[in-house]
């Protein structure tokens, strides 16, 4: 049985890959958003003062 | 140097992520999965991040409801959107797991369902705070949502323990040693990046409360109080 489940996984790192991909880009693309909506805050109180 | 100076928590930051990465890619595999059970050095790590983000929501909340201090609100607001973003993504990943190792990438059990109403009532804690513009009232209604919606947290940790559940419980002490340490890093390198991601969040949330000060500073000016407050008392047909 517990060879069986290791054995089934023919393809294990594809599914490592998409699932690092997933984490770390999603935390990436996070980040990437934060530094936009901090830079458009910083425009927006630019034009007001 | 003053880059490095300024920006040390980063640079930290993106290197342990290097060498977890690192480790995570060339530990030895597991008996049981094989090369699959790497994708643990990131789900777990994504979901402890998740519940840390809320436990800060929670004393963040709690902080405000005694002092009023904004900047509480603040910190509540910025780790909960932190702790949805990496609750998504602990679903995801732990979805891309299962499907190899269970043959399906969901099933009904009690630590999916748990943790996926952990997402969804933290998703309407945010929903809730965009719905409310007096920042005070705002404050007080999220400060509420954020420590009863904590009680999640425990159920969706014990959940495997509760009820019969095909989730394996926490493997944390019960792994081999080079796992062990494999994970231990990588909570420590997803701990850096919330700091990093928090203190971000928390400028933002500054800048955001300077620039609704600011638009409001600038409305009042215009209209001038005879505009927006109309008076009964003068009112040409009494």
């Amino acid at each position: 049985m517990i060879d069986l489940v290791g054995a089934q996984v023919s393809n294990a790192w594809w599914y490592v890959t998409v699932a690092y991909a997933v984490i770390l880009g999603g935390m990436a693309a996070f980040a990437g958003w934060l530094g936009f909506r901090l830079r458009r805050a910083h425009r927006e109180l630019d034009q007001l003062s | 140097m003053t880059i490095v100076r300024n920006r040390w928590l980063e640079i930290a930051t993106v290197a342990i992520i290097g060498v977890s990465l690192f480790r995570s890619m060339t530990v030895v595999a597991d008996v049981t999965q094989g090369d699959v059970q790497r994708i643990m050095y990131v789900h777990v790590p994504s979901a402890w991040l998740a519940f840390l983000a809320f436990m800060v929501t929670m004393v963040g909340s709690a902080a405000w409801l005694r002092t009023k201090d904004q900047r509480w609100d603040r910190l509540a607001a910025s780790s909960a959107e932190i702790g949805v973003v990496f609750t998504g993504l602990a679903i995801v990943a732990g979805m891309i797991w299962a499907k190899p190792v269970w043959g399906q990438f969901w099933t009904w059990e009690p630590r999916l369902v748990t943790t996926a109403l952990l997402f969804f009532i933290y998703l309407g804690y945010l929903a809730l705070r965009r719905a409310v513009i007096d920042p005070v009232q705002r404050a007080r209604r999220a400060a509420i949502m954020g420590i009863v919606a904590a009680v999640q947290i425990p159920i969706v940790y014990y959940s495997v323990n509760w009820w019969r559940s095909l989730h394996q419980p926490s493997s944390a002490r019960s792994i081999d040693t080079p796992l062990r340490i494999t994970l231990l890093l990588g909570v420590v390198a997803f701990t850096f990046a919330y700091a990093v991601l928090l203190r971000r969040r928390l400028e933002l949330a500054r800048l955001e409360e300077e620039l609704d000060a600011k638009r409001f500073e600038q409305s009042q000016s215009v209209a001038g109080a005879d505009i927006t407050v109309p008076s009964l008392a003068s009112h040409p047909h009494d």
